[in-house]
């Protein structure tokens, strides 16, 4: 019998590379498909899109296993789909605010850490778990500081619309990865109230929401997207 | 700017606060749920309920995280976007694009793109009108300058689109009318006093001729032996239509009368001073219902946007102007005219003293000619008399005086 979690990673596998293909379209219409701001949700939506096609794999066992515990071995194209869109994700936003490379690189730099804290949470068993996960927390933090002040900062010179493009995106980020801890909190690797089943349909809620989310309020703004950069403001079809 | 964030912060308290609500009760509900029911199940299904329950909730908190984050933003969004175009196109780029790209704030950016178009149509209509006030206060301004210059034939085109210009115009030519009227007058009388001038100095050098004439003949009547000559000035004198005669009827002889003429001429033309005055003072009311036209002027300056404000002002200043020159004409001729009455004054008093110096020297002379003539009498009488007495002496010596001879 298959695993109903196969469902939900069928369901983001399938809504996320959408997502993907709809921006590479979009993009590819405007003449701005080689536009970091076109291309980069496109491939974070498809990362995050593939991520859960393999997760589908690995459940449905057509993954070789080479973890002994499957919740561990979804967690590896989990997490590692995780590092690379929020590594994305920060540096499209940093780019979004025409922050300098040091504050893009800074943030990219702390959600990779926030990752790979949390995976060690997963990883290891308590009291090492506890302190991976409050370090993932504490780099989360960062990440928060950096989205909400430094990236803040670099948006006084831009206009208002394009300043709030980069709000909304930025509130759905940080509003949306504020559930991931308590998700792993109540999950498997937390205290264990959410099924594992439970755990994954959330993920996959939460990432569909934010990764997905995310290039859709692309997508309907996009107009917008002219006004960040000047070379896509003079290179802008009419 | 500030109306638009306070719609945002209001709309921004109004979703979070629906969002605690939600929120709130679907914690209640899953919390109520989970009480209800976990009492009747094993403990598998206890955990498998609060897995749910727990999922529900945190799924429906991530639904309204997305919301408020989303269709919250984009709906305020809407606003300001709406807001920083409307504030671009009051700092003047009218090609500000409100394309709307098929967002869900389309009809509204439409809506304002409408607004947009409707105001760039008002904005060329009032500067085809601005236009037409400006060329409309040119035509004004030159036709005022030839009116200044002396050109009262002139007329303001009352055929305008606007009606404050038109009336303007209207009232300008009214008072030109009445201002070219009043110079016409002015200039009749004018004539009239330059004629009664001429009738004066005419008058006077007969006067004066009469004057010489009359101490000539008194001059000859006191040297001796200059009796037929004196004779001859008497004759000279019936031309003058002066009666020797009778020096009591002088007064209402010609001369007399020729007299009283001058003085009435005179008299005429004090009246026509003042009929010259009335005249300027019509000319200063003039001027100062000019006045008043290029305060109302103003006035419809100060009532207008400031293109037609600039075509209005340089009608007001024309028309200010035009009144200052009216006025100084004026003054002028009132001076001019307080110069001729005195003159024509002092030369009342000269003839009214002239004609009586005239007439106490007349008076005299009458009567030493009266005297003269009674001493002539006299002697004729005695040659007579004597001629009378002696005949004989007579025509004894009648013969001796072919020997005389």
């Amino acid at each position: 019998m298959v695993q109903a979690s196969v469902y939900w990673f069928g369901l983001g596998a399938v809504a996320l590379v959408v997502a993907g293909i709809a921006t590479v379209i979009a993009g590819a219409l405007r003449g701005r498909l080689r536009s970091p701001l076109y291309n980069v949700p496109a491939l974070f939506s498809t990362i995050a899109g593939l991520g859960y096609g393999v997760m589908a794999l690995v459940e449905l066992g057509l993954v070789p296993a080479f973890i002994d515990d499957p919740q561990v071995l979804l967690a590896v194209p989990q997490y590692v789909s995780w590092l690379l869109t929020a590594a994305l994700i920060t540096y499209y936003l940093g780019m979004l605010a025409n922050a300098d490379m040091e504050s893009r690189l800074a943030g990219v730099g702390a959600s990779v850490l926030m990752v790979v804290a949390g995976f060690v949470a997963v990883l290891t068993g308590s009291p090492v778990k506890w302190g991976a996960f409050v370090l993932s927390v504490a780099f989360f933090v960062g990440v928060l500081y950096i989205f909400l002040r430094t990236y803040n900062q670099s948006m006084v010179e831009n206009s208002t619309g394009s300043r709030g493009l980069f709000e909304t995106l930025r509130d759905l980020t940080v509003s949306l990865w504020l559930l991931y801890p308590v998700v792993f909190v109540l999950g498997p690797f937390g205290i264990g109230v959410l099924a594992s089943v439970d755990y994954h349909f959330l993920n996959v809620f939460l990432d569909i929401a934010s990764r997905g989310g995310f290039v859709g309020v692309i997508l309907m703004r996009q107009y917008e997207l002219r006004t960040f950069l000047p070379e896509d403001v003079s290179a802008s079809p009419n | 700017m500030s109306q638009a964030s306070g719609i945002k912060r209001g709309h921004r308290r109004k979703l979070g606060l629906g969002a605690l609500v939600i929120v709130a009760l679907v914690v209640v509900a899953a919390i109520n749920t989970y009480a209800r029911t976990v009492g009747s199940l094993d403990p598998e299904a206890q955990s498998e309920l609060l897995s749910g329950l727990a999922t529900i909730v945190i799924a429906v908190v991530a639904t309204v995280f997305l919301i408020i984050a989303v269709t919250g933003r984009e709906t305020v969004m809407a606003l300001t976007i709406l807001s920083e175009r409307a504030r671009e196109r009051e700092e003047g780029d009218a090609a500000v694009d409100v394309d709307t790209e098929g967002r869900e704030m389309g009809e509204l950016y439409e809506s304002y793109e409408a607004v947009r178009n409707a105001l760039q149509e008002r904005i060329r209509e009032s500067e085809d009108k601005s236009e037409q006030l400006r060329a409309a206060a040119s035509d004004y301004s030159d036709t005022m300058e030839l009116v200044g210059q002396g050109d009262l034939s002139q007329r303001l085109d009352e055929d305008v689109e606007d009606p404050v210009m038109a009336q303007l115009a209207g009232d300008f030519n009214d008072m030109m009318d009445q201002l070219e009227a009043a110079i016409a007058d002015l200039y009749a009388f004018t004539e009239d006093v330059s004629q009664a001038s001429q009738l004066l100095a005419q008058q006077t050098a007969q006067s004066m001729e009469a004057s010489m004439r009359i101490r000539e003949v008194a001059q000859d009547i006191t040297e001796d032996g200059q009796m037929a000559e004196t004779f001859q000035q008497f004759e000279q004198f019936e031309d003058l239509d002066i009666d020797l005669q009778h020096p009591d009827e002088i007064e209402d002889g010609e001369l007399g009368i020729e007299l009283d003429e001058t003085v009435g001429s005179i008299e005429d033309l004090s009246d026509r001073m003042d009929r010259i005055d009335e005249i300027s003072e019509f000319i200063s009311d003039v001027a100062n219902e000019t006045n008043m036209l290029a305060l109302n002027a103003g006035i419809e300056a100060s009532k207008v946007d400031d293109d037609s404000a600039e075509g209005f002002q340089v009608v007001a200043d024309e028309v200010k102007s035009l009144a200052e020159e009216t006025e100084d004409s004026a003054n002028e001729i009132e001076s001019s005219t307080e110069d001729i009455r005195s003159g024509t004054r002092e030369a009342l008093e000269s003839v009214l003293r002239q004609q009586a110096e005239l007439l106490s020297t007349l008076s005299e002379q009458v009567e030493d000619l009266s005297d003269s003539s009674e001493d002539l009498q006299q002697t004729l009488s005695r040659l007579h008399l004597s001629q009378e007495r002696d005949p004989e002496a007579d025509a004894e010596s009648e013969p001796n005086r072919p020997a005389a001879e």
